[in-house]
């Protein structure tokens, strides 16, 4: 049931594709001159696929306006070169906790970033660490600072790297995630408009190996599409950050605590929160009237959890995260639409696929994921309280 | 002789001079140095006295005259000045150390070019001042896009330098006017060909301390000077909203109102503008914004009116001002290639363009009332913006764009019949031209 991944250069020959046993499908990431116009998903038969097959996946799959990032690549046209002028300097930042294996291909990854960008400042901040497995891990990367967090949480730990950043910008990674060496230019390329506080970029799946992985891919998909787009406080519904993009491919302006305030501490890993500290901070972006841009130009590939456990287990963090932050912003800066927003999501979101996975068999782990994400959705707001209280003990 | 005079008008704000006056004394240094000119209009408090007593750069002259409003302040203040630049600042900015040395080096690489610089607002939190920064950002958005085309209303008299005979020969800013006076001055600099420039490095903050009150009483006043606009200049009726047909409701009511019961709209206004507090308290922010919105509709309309008088004197001055005469497209068939129809545009810099691929009609870059004659960067912006769907089908019928990109959204259909049954004569009349 495993997907291969596969990349296609279309300013290229085209040809088949061989060597795909094992897979019942193939992701086809489509580019032109690097630039990623779109994916699709094709059956594979045999192992392999002829050039026909792979064609007609294309022409099928690839979202109705890619031409248009052809056209403006063709006419020499790029929508962020209206603010001009030489990109800011930046520091990547990556917040891990016990996890080298991952950690050192996440930092491989980012060598080949700061190859295409010399002079590049990288951190590590190890959130709360039980070993020194990962400053031994980051002892192999000369150009990569370390830093000791030693207060846990995911918010913790990316404050402490907007402290610790000498960049005007700060680039944000998973430890599971590895960029693209254009990643940063892409990120950074954005700033130039001095309303963009946040920029997120597209993540896509680095394998699909697994049912947990292909069952991610599908209901919490990191990917926001191949189109940029602007988030404007002053147009937007600052509450309804989900299509923003997630916090495993962010940038921030390095002084953003100084306009917004900083990431909020007793949201996201390493609290009963569990998540939404990237998502609470896009709100609080919007709702003082900035922007985010979402651009596709910045891609990460991340490795999703392998296993059915794991996946349950983040869904679950999700629906806490969310619930959490809406309480949060109810309470604390009484954001009315967060209701709005809870019943919607609900309706239109979560009761479908729990009634599908009554009516039809097949999509029954697809129900499950959503039973998963609905008791953490109703453990949030505890959570949150939690989360507040353990603050202000810690405090 | 210094190499720049700054001219400053001000009415009761000595302190924000002072910190004009303090960030210009912290400039990187300049050849020649620069004088300070500030001229108080009708200051009705101690300002003139304490811009006496305060620390000032030490060529600053101080000016008194009776209230006649910024833009015979500014005409004063040229008049006195030494320099043979002249750069306008407004008393509420904080010039950053760079700014003098950016219009410098401009005015020394291009003659003839009227240097806009770069504003970033201070506001308050709040609703207000979010919404005050969005709007105050937008303006720059569009100027910063290297494939901007200039208009007579990104002139901003808060912020820009022109060589001061250029400023005398076009006969400074009109003192009639007490609103959009900048954007009368750059009609008419746009008109006598002058190149707008916009310099995003000569940048100074902008301490903006307006309110909702400000911004209302500050829309009643632009209603009243686009009417003097339009009787000055009437082929601009179109570029601003007293020319515009009602497309929205809300809007056809506001006018309503202001035009024949003012004294109820007044009173609707107020209770409206009394419920801003309270969706800000709820956050309800779309809620806020459309009652914002429509507040400032009524007050521009209710300003048109009082300027206006009679609503057949609003109908006349739109009338009146007719159709004016469009200029004819210079023609291009894009499949010359796109360097030679940029080259072609920088060499006739036409008013108008119509855009061919072989037989196909792509479209046209229309001409604007008060806008600069077109520039070769503006072709590759309009082809991958709002031309981007006919350029691409044309490409696909020629076989250059990939067949695996040509999507349903690509018609295949001819495009736009009423223009091509005009592109054979226009045709003609080129050759015959040149």
């Amino acid at each position: 049931v495993a997907t291969a991944i596969r990349e296609i250069e279309l300013s290229g020959p085209l040809g088949p594709l061989e060597d795909l046993h094992g897979y019942a499908r193939a992701m086809l990431v489509v580019r032109w001159r690097r630039r990623i116009l779109g994916r699709a998903f094709v059956p594979v038969a045999d192992g392999r696929l002829d050039e026909q097959e792979v064609r007609s996946a294309i022409r099928a799959g690839l979202p109705a306006d890619a031409w248009l990032r052809w056209l403006e690549d063709t006419v020499g046209y790029d929508e962020r070169a209206r603010f001009g002028g030489p990109l800011p300097t930046a520091t990547i930042a990556i917040c891990t906790r016990e996890r080298p294996v991952d950690l050192r291909r996440a930092l491989q990854a980012v060598s080949r970033v700061v190859d295409a960008v010399p002079g590049t400042d990288v951190l590590v901040i190890d959130n709360a660490p039980s070993s020194d497995a990962t400053r031994r891990v980051v002892q192999d990367y000369p150009r990569v600072r370390y830093i000791c967090e030693p207060r846990r949480g995911l918010n913790v730990a990316r404050n402490r790297a907007l402290i610790e950043a000498r960049g005007d910008i700060v680039a944000f990674s998973d430890d599971d995630a590895a960029p693209e060496p254009e990643w940063l230019d892409a990120l950074c390329a954005n700033f130039g408009d001095p309303r963009v506080l946040c920029v997120t970029g597209l993540t896509l799946p680095a394998e699909l190996e697994t049912e947990a992985q292909e069952l991610f891919e599908e209901h919490t998909p990191f990917g926001r599409g191949f189109r940029r787009h602007v988030f404007d406080g002053q147009r937007d519904n600052p509450l309804h950050v989900g299509p923003v993009g997630a916090g495993a491919n962010m940038a921030v302006r390095r002084n953003i605590a100084g306009r917004v305030g900083p990431f909020d501490e007793r949201l996201d890993g390493g609290t009963p929160t569990r998540s939404g500290g990237d998502h609470e901070m896009f709100a609080r972006i919007l709702g003082a009237g900035y922007r985010i841009v979402y651009d596709p130009a910045a891609v990460t590939w991340h490795t999703h959890r392998r296993s059915m456990e794991s996946l349950f287990a983040t869904v679950y963090g999700y629906g806490v995260g969310v619930y959490a932050m809406w309480t949060g912003l109810l309470l604390e800066r009484r954001e009315l639409g967060a209701i709005k927003l809870a019943w919607a999501w609900f309706r239109h979101g979560q009761v479908p696929v729990l009634l599908s996975g009554l009516r039809d068999r097949g999509h029954h782990t697809r129900a499950r994921l959503v039973r998963e994400e609905l008791r953490g959705c109703l453990h949030g707001p505890r959570a949150w309280f939690q989360a507040r209280r353990l603050r202000h003990a810690g405090s | 002789m210094a190499a720049i005079s700054i001219i400053v008008p001000t009415r009761d704000r000595p302190d924000s001079v002072a910190r004009l006056a303090r960030a210009l004394a912290s400039q990187e240094p300049i050849d020649g140095g620069f004088e300070l000119i500030v001229v108080a209009d009708g200051c009705t408090d101690a300002t003139v006295r304490r811009l006496h007593a305060m620390p000032t750069p030490p060529d600053t002259r101080i000016l008194e005259q009776p209230a006649a409003g910024p833009a015979m302040a500014r005409n004063c203040g040229a008049a006195l000045a030494a320099s043979d630049l002249l750069l306008f600042l407004d008393d509420d900015v904080e010039p950053q150390t760079g700014l003098l040395r950016a219009h410098l080096a401009l005015h020394a690489s291009r003659a003839g070019a009227v240097a806009i610089g770069y504003l970033p607002p201070v506001v308050s939190h709040g609703f207000f001042g979010a919404a005050l920064r969005g709007w105050w950002e937008s303006m720059f958005d569009a100027l910063r896009e290297p494939s901007h085309r200039y208009t007579w209303r990104d002139l901003l008299s808060g912020h820009f330098s022109i060589r001061r005979a250029h400023f005398e020969a076009i006969g400074g800013f009109n003192p009639a006017l007490r609103c959009h006076e900048d954007w009368e001055l750059g009609y008419r600099l746009i008109r006598a060909g002058y190149a707008f420039v916009f310099l995003a490095d000569a940048a100074a903050w902008h301490h903006e301390h307006s309110d909702v009150n400000k911004a209302l009483r500050r829309k009643f006043d632009e209603g009243v000077a686009d009417v003097q606009l339009v009787g000055m200049h009437p082929e601009l009726v179109t570029a601003l909203p007293i020319g515009w047909p009602a497309h929205d409701i809300s809007i056809a009511r506001a006018q309503r109102l202001a035009r024949e019961h003012p004294a109820v709209g007044d009173r609707l206004a107020r209770v409206l503008q009394h419920l801003l507090p309270l969706y800000e308290r709820w956050r309800l922010r779309f809620r806020w914004r459309a009652a914002l919105e429509r507040l400032m509709t009524y007050w521009y309309w209710r300003g048109v009116s009082a300027a206006a008088g009679t609503p057949h004197r609003i109908a006349s001055l739109v009338a009146a001002a007719g159709t004016r005469d469009l200029a004819e497209p210079l023609v291009l068939d894009l499949a010359q290639g796109l360097p030679e129809a940029v080259r072609r545009i920088d060499a006739v810099r036409p008013r108008a363009v119509r855009l061919l691929y072989r037989s196909d009609v792509v479209g046209d870059i229309p001409d604007q009332p008060g806008a600069e004659p077109l520039r070769g960067v503006h072709l590759p912006a309009a082809l991958a913006r709002p031309l981007a769907r006919e350029y691409a089908t044309a490409l696909a019928r020629d076989g250059v764009l990939p067949a695996l990109l040509a999507s349903p959204e690509i018609n295949f259909h001819p495009a736009a019949p009423h223009l091509a049954a005009s592109v054979e004569s226009l045709r003609t009349e080129d050759r015959v031209r040149a």
